[in-house]
C-alpha cells in the first residue's frame, strides 16, 4: 500500500539566511480523477512565529491544526510566553504519533533562527538547515531544490526558489495544481500569501 | 458566625462531619461558605474597574516583604486567554485550579466556535464549578472570590465576581478582599464610566495602596489590562512609572 499522505499536493521548505520560506499549491484531489477544489489554503499559521504546510488527508490537516493550536494557546495562557519552535515540533511529533493523521507537514518558524522540520504520518520528525519537499510531487520537487539550492539565499531568492518548485509539479505531478500558496516566517513578521498560477496575480 | 452551636462530634455524626460538605448553619446559611468568606475578607485584595476603552486589574502580590523573599513569585492575576484575565482573593491555591478549569473551558469554545462568544456564558460556567463544589460529598467550597473579566463582540468589557457559593454579579467597578467596604466607598466616590484609560488605572492603583496603606512599594504590585489589543500585563518600572507621575499631578481626581 502506498502511503496515503504521500497522495495529493506538493509541499516545499526552504531555510534562507534569516528565515524560512513555505511553498504550496491549491489543489484538493478527490479520488485519482477530481480535482475537487481549486483555492485551497494549505499553509496554516498555527504559533505567533511558526507555520505548517499539509499534503494528504483534508480531514486530518484540520484536525491536526486545530490541535496544535490548542496546545500552543493553552502553553501560552499558562506561562504568558510563547512556546519555543523546537518545543512544538515535538509537540506535533507527540501528536501525530499518538493519533493517525495522515498527513506529511512541513513546519516553519522562527526563534533564534530559522528552523525547519519535516514529519511524516507516523510522527516521525526530521530537522532541516537546508530544504524538504512532501506529498505526491515530492520527487520532482527535491529535483528542483538540489539544483538551486545554494547554502546562502536571500528571502527573496528562496521565494522564488519555492514558488517555481510548485509550479513545476503543477506542470508535471497529477495531484498538485491550480495556485501557489507561499509563507514566510522571519524574526519580526510571518506572511501568507496565495497566487493564482496562470495570471501571477495576489488573491 | 460564633455564636451558632456547632454539635459536639460523637462517633455518631463524625463521619458525617468529615465528608465536608458544606452544612447549614441555624441562621440558614452554608457555614463552609461562610467560612471560605471570612478567608476572602482577610485576604490580600484585587481592585477591578473599566474605563472607556478597557478593564484594568491590580493587586498586590504579597505583604511581605524581604531581601530573602522574590514577591514576584505571587500573582494573583491570571491569564486565561487573549481577551480574559481571571483574579482572585482567598485561598490562592484554590484559584489555579479555577483559572486551569476556565482555560480548558475557554479552549474548547474556541475550538467549537472560533472564538470566546460570550463572557458570561463563560463566566456562568466557572459559577456552576463553584457551586458545584458546596453541594458535593468530599469536597469544600472553593475558598476565593473570583473576578473574571474580559470583552466580547456582544457584550464589550465586563467585569463579573463570582462568591465561593457561586453567585455572579456584574461590576463596573469593584474590590475585594481585606478592607473592601472602605475600597468601595472610595471607588465609588471617585469612580465615573467615563474615565479614560490613564484615569482608571491610577484609580485603581490608588485605591489599592491608599487603603492597604503600604509603602509605595510599587514592585509589589501585579497589574493587567485588558484593552483593544488584548490582555497585557504590566511590568514593575511601568507601574512605577503610573505611580509616580499620578502623584506628581495630585487632584486631577478628587
Amino acid at each position: 500500500m502506498s502511503n496515503e499522505s504521500d497522495h495529493g499536493t506538493t509541499t516545499v521548505g526552504i531555510v534562507a539566511d534569516d528565515s524560512v520560506v513555505l511553498a504550496a499549491d491549491t489543489q484538493v484531489s478527490r479520488g485519482l480523477m477530481n480535482a475537487y477544489k481549486r483555492d485551497s489554503v494549505k499553509i496554516n499559521k498555527i504559533h505567533p512565529r511558526a507555520m505548517m504546510t499539509t499534503a494528504g488527508s483534508v480531514s486530518s490537516s484540520q484536525s491536526l491544526k486545530d490541535s496544535v493550536r490548542r496546545e500552543v494557546r493553552m502553553y501560552e495562557s499558562r506561562r504568558e510566553r510563547d512556546m519555543d519552535i523546537q518545543a512544538l515540533a515535538g509537540l506535533m511529533g507527540r501528536l501525530m504519533k499518538d493519533s493517525s493523521y495522515r498527513v506529511s507537514p512541513i513546519m516553519g518558524g522562527y526563534d533564534s533562527k530559522p528552523r525547519l522540520y519535516a514529519l511524516d504520518s507516523l510522527g516521525s520528525l526530521s530537522e532541516f538547515d537546508s530544504f524538504v519537499a512532501t506529498g505526491s510531487g515530492t520527487r520532482v520537487a527535491q529535483g528542483h531544490l538540489q539544483s538551486r539550492y545554494d547554502g546562502d539565499l536571500s528571502t527573496e531568492e528562496a521565494e522564488s526558489i519555492a514558488q517555481e518548485a510548485i509550479e513545476i509539479c503543477i506542470e508535471r505531478d497529477h495531484f498538485t495544481g491550480h495556485g501557489v500558496t507561499l509563507g514566510v516566517v522571519d524574526a519580526d513578521s510571518l506572511n501568507i500569501t496565495t497566487y493564482e498560477l496562470k495570471s501571477g496575480v495576489e488573491r | 458566625m460564633d455564636k451558632d452551636i456547632i454539635e459536639p462530634m460523637t462517633d455518631d455524626n463524625k463521619d458525617f462531619y468529615q465528608k465536608g460538605t458544606a452544612l447549614f448553619g441555624s441562621d440558614g446559611r452554608l457555614r463552609q461558605v461562610e467560612y471560605a468568606k471570612m478567608a476572602i475578607m482577610k485576604s490580600l485584595p484585587v481592585v477591578a474597574l473599566k474605563s472607556t476603552k478597557g478593564i484594568f486589574i491590580v493587586a498586590p502580590n504579597s505583604t511581605e516583604s524581604s531581601n530573602l523573599l522574590n514577591e514576584n513569585s505571587f500573582n494573583r492575576i491570571y491569564k486565561i486567554t487573549d481577551n480574559i484575565a481571571m483574579a482572585a482573593v482567598g485561598h490562592i491555591s484554590d484559584s489555579r485550579d479555577l483559572a486551569e478549569k476556565m482555560r480548558r473551558y475557554v479552549s474548547d469554545e474556541i475550538d467549537k466556535f472560533g472564538s470566546v462568544q460570550d463572557i458570561k456564558s463563560t463566566t456562568l460556567k466557572m459559577t456552576d464549578e463553584i457551586q458545584d463544589a458546596t453541594q458535593s460529598i468530599n469536597e469544600r467550597p472553593y475558598g476565593v472570590t473570583t473576578i473574571v473579566a474580559g470583552n466580547d463582540d456582544y457584550n464589550g468589557d465586563v467585569i463579573y465576581k463570582i462568591g465561593p457559593s457561586g453567585q455572579p454579579s456584574e461590576w463596573y467597578a469593584t474590590a475585594v478582599g481585606r478592607n473592601q467596604e472602605d475600597m468601595r466607598t472610595s471607588l465609588s466616590d471617585s469612580y465615573t464610566q467615563d474615565l479614560t484609560n490613564e484615569e482608571s488605572f491610577n484609580l485603581a492603583i490608588r485605591t489599592i495602596l491608599d487603603n492597604l496603606s503600604m509603602n509605595q512599594s510599587e514592585d509589589l504590585l501585579s497589574a493587567v489590562k485588558i484593552g483593544e489589543s488584548g490582555y497585557y500585563r504590566y511590568n514593575s518600572s511601568e507601574i512605577r512609572q503610573h505611580i509616580n507621575d499620578d502623584s506628581e499631578s495630585p487632584g486631577d481626581k478628587e
